[in-house]
């Protein structure tokens, strides 16, 4: 990560405007470290956990990550923080958003998932087909649409 | 050669939790082996 995709600008912009980032060096963990991954139950790096300023983990995603699948994440998560806030119009604005910028990473199905829950939630089950539709005509053999695929019965 | 990150990062959970409620931002951790 730090070889290849932070250095990017795009990366190293997207994270310093949308988070305050952390790292952790487990290679030379202090005491604090690991008491923080025994918490976070971490047990492979990369890990990384998107929080909310409170603490509430929002998303968490292992292994290395090029530069348009973790500011897809970043997107992801901030689709979360709205959820989680109940603000469900932003959140699917933001869920929706991933799949029409980043369509081809492997989030791109999950957000159209999400998009769907967040219209629902936000009053609307047109908005839940909507999204739920695209996420069969568009990624049929995503596992997340076999979550979503009940609307066929 | 990698290019230097010019990302600024935290080292301290608590501060970072602080400094995203200041700036409406998300914490973002990265646990990472890092070469010493």
């Amino acid at each position: 990560m730090d070889a290849v995709t932070y250095p990017q600008e795009e990366v190293s912009n997207g994270v310093s405007k949308l988070s305050v980032p952390v790292k952790f060096n487990t290679a030379e963990p202090t005491d604090e470290i690991k008491r923080l991954a025994k918490e976070f139950r971490q047990i492979w790096t990369p890990t990384f956990i998107w929080l909310t300023p409170d603490g509430l983990e929002l998303r968490r995603k292992i292994g290395y990550f090029p530069a348009e699948e973790l500011l897809a994440e970043f997107e992801m998560a901030r689709g979360f923080a709205a959820y989680v806030g109940q603000d469900y119009g932003k959140a699917a604005e933001l869920f929706a958003s991933v799949e029409k910028e980043y369509s081809d990473v492997p989030a791109a199905p999950e957000s159209l998932y999400w998009a769907g829950v967040a219209e629902l939630l936000n009053g609307s089950k047109q908005g839940l087909m909507k999204n739920w539709k695209k996420l069969q005509h568009n990624y049929s053999n995503s596992e997340w649409w076999t979550r979503a695929s009940f609307i066929e019965s | 050669m990698a290019q230097e990150t010019k990302i600024q990062w935290e080292t301290d959970l608590e501060k970072a939790k602080m400094e995203a409620g200041k700036q409406d931002k998300l914490v973002f951790v990265d646990f990472a082996k890092v070469p010493g």
